[in-house]
């Protein structure tokens, strides 16, 4: 088998992948990106879309177009990139990892002393959500119908539906407006939208498509292609309320009920997981509980903007790198989340860190909210928030000496 | 309304008349800007894709207007996007078509492919 050796690989070439490598590049490390697609990018190539790049850049880009600045960047350093290159395994070695990869080339096997996984996320499809009936043609993940729509030109269908009101399904009911056809109406079990706000307002108020909150899709209707689906309110644990149902017809549906972190390739590395973001446990430079393996962007967690995305993959890129020539990685304390957060990232903390991003999302709407952060019963960072929502990322900064204590967060509503 | 200009998504509410708009709730400048002109001229950058002759690496290019279009012009725009086909090499920000005065710009790049990448 082919053999090629790096200081540094990066697995995925999305937003994460690219700014990991172009930061490991300069800190001196021979990095190769291996990309299963084509064209690097990512999903940033078909979220044709305007709004990226609004913190880095200051305008508004489309995802092509941020990709695009950034694989040019790329293609500027001594950067490898094996697109058509599929990873199916990684083994531990004891100077690192291999990556037993298939390519146009044939089998490979890469080794590297740091690994970075840069591999996203991907939907929950509708085998996951309970949805009664047929299984017809017309059913699609929110981010099959867009990559249909805008890499390949392909219309889903003429009436659609959208369950779930995340903001890819928010995008999509806009996306599939704009390509004429005609979008029924969103559908959320939840009694709040689950996408941002602005969202809310420029792909459905613009192309007035309704929103119907506290609703859901119970069952789908069709032999061959999908002629309805039967809609039903639900109470206030998601479950729909018998009597409720309502028939509408339409030939496609689209799902868009939550991205999962993909790391299958590294699970059986025997790396540590966190249950609130189903995702490794890192510290503050995307590092895993393994040294010299790291997992950044949406695979670490699922953020809101490709902005942030990049900030910290540039952060992990340049920490890999530091760590494939044997830096230490120091000592880790734990990070303790408060009950009103779903989730913190990073969830340990190397010492000395000096100024760190927490990044939360809040489990319900919290108003009027101060966040503080203490180690040792010292206050090392605090934050007032006049409101937070599941739906928004939001961070908090920490300033943590080398204390070995543990940090707390905690919050109260004033 | 909610502020569109960034993910902040600010509340905006507007008094007063066309000629004097005030507007409370944004944080920042771009709210205040995006309010009186959502109130008096609501407008939208179009994003869409349009087709990519066989050989240049990809079948849609992305594209992004130049300008804010007027938001009622948004829909007929993009169907009449559908017709245009690309068959040369782009670079990123190209102007790549217009449409009466609605320009649109490339938002990647197009190559030719080389028969022997592989």
């Amino acid at each position: 088998m082919r053999t090629r050796s790096f200081d540094v690989a990066v697995i995925g070439s999305g937003p994460a992948g690219m700014a990991a490598a172009i930061s490991a590049s300069d800190e001196g490390s021979s990095v190769v990106i291996i990309d299963r697609e084509g064209r690097s990018g990512g999903v940033l190539k078909q979220c044709v879309h305007d709004g990226f790049g609004l913190e880095r850049f200051h305008k508004r880009l489309s995802g092509p177009w941020y990709a695009q600045i950034e694989s040019d960047e790329v293609s500027r350093r001594p950067i490898e990139v094996h697109q058509d290159t599929f990873a199916s395994r990684i083994e531990k070695t004891p100077s690192g990892f291999s990556i037993f990869c298939s390519s146009p080339r044939g089998f490979e096997r890469i080794d590297c002393a740091a690994l970075i996984m840069a591999t996203g996320c991907r939907e929950r499809t509708s085998k996951q959500i309970a949805i009664h009936g047929t299984r017809p043609a017309g059913i699609f993940n929110a981010g099959t119908a867009q990559n249909m729509v805008n890499i390949h030109g392909i219309l889903p269908g003429r009436k659609a539906v959208i369950l779930g009101s995340g903001d890819i399904g928010l995008i999509m009911a806009r996306r599939l407006s704009l390509e004429g056809c005609q979008v029924i109406g969103v559908y959320e079990a939840k009694s709040e939208p689950s996408g941002l706000a602005r969202n809310i307002h420029q792909c459905l108020d613009d192309y007035h498509i309704p929103l119907y909150l506290g609703t859901t899709v119970t069952r789908c209707i069709g032999i061959e292609r999908l002629e309805a689906v039967e809609v039903a309110k639900t109470d206030s644990s998601m479950h729909p309320i018998a009597g409720t149902e309502q028939i509408v017809s339409c030939d496609t549906l689209v799902i868009s009920v939550g991205l999962i972190a993909e790391n299958e390739l590294i699970k059986p590395l025997g790396v540590k997981m966190d249950k609130a973001t189903s995702a490794p446990v890192t510290d503050q430079y995307s590092m895993t509980s393994i040294n010299g393996l790291f997992c950044t962007g949406n695979c670490r967690v699922v953020f809101d903007l490709v902005d942030t995305v990049s900030k910290t993959s540039m952060i992990c890129g340049r920490r890999a790198s530091q760590i494939a020539r044997k830096a230490s990685a120091g000592p880790a304390v734990q990070v303790v989340s408060c009950t009103d957060l779903a989730f913190v990232c990073p969830q340990v903390i190397r010492m000395p860190a000096g100024k760190v991003q927490l990044h939360f999302r809040p489990k319900k709407v919290l108003r009027d909210y101060i966040l503080t952060a203490s180690q040792d019963g010292k206050i090392i960072g605090q934050k007032y928030y006049s409101v937070l929502r599941p739906a928004q990322m939001e961070d908090i900064e920490i300033s943590a000496d080398e204390s070995q204590a543990e940090i707390r967060l905690e919050g109260e509503s004033r | 309304m909610i502020c569109i200009s960034c993910p902040r998504g600010c509340e905006l509410s507007v008094q007063g008349s066309s000629d004097n708009l005030i507007v409370t709730g944004n944080h920042c400048p771009k709210g205040r800007e995006f309010a009186i002109s959502e109130t008096i001229r609501p407008q939208r950058f179009l994003t869409t894709t349009v087709s990519v002759a066989p050989g240049l690496g990809c079948q849609r290019l992305a594209v992004i207007s130049r300008d804010p279009i007027d938001l009622d012009r948004l829909k007929d725009l993009s169907l009449s996007l559908k017709s245009f086909c690309i068959d040369h090499e782009i670079e990123l920000g190209q102007e790549v078509l217009r449409l009466g005065d609605a320009v649109f710009l490339a938002a990647s790049s197009l190559k030719k492919e080389k028969p022997d990448e592989r």
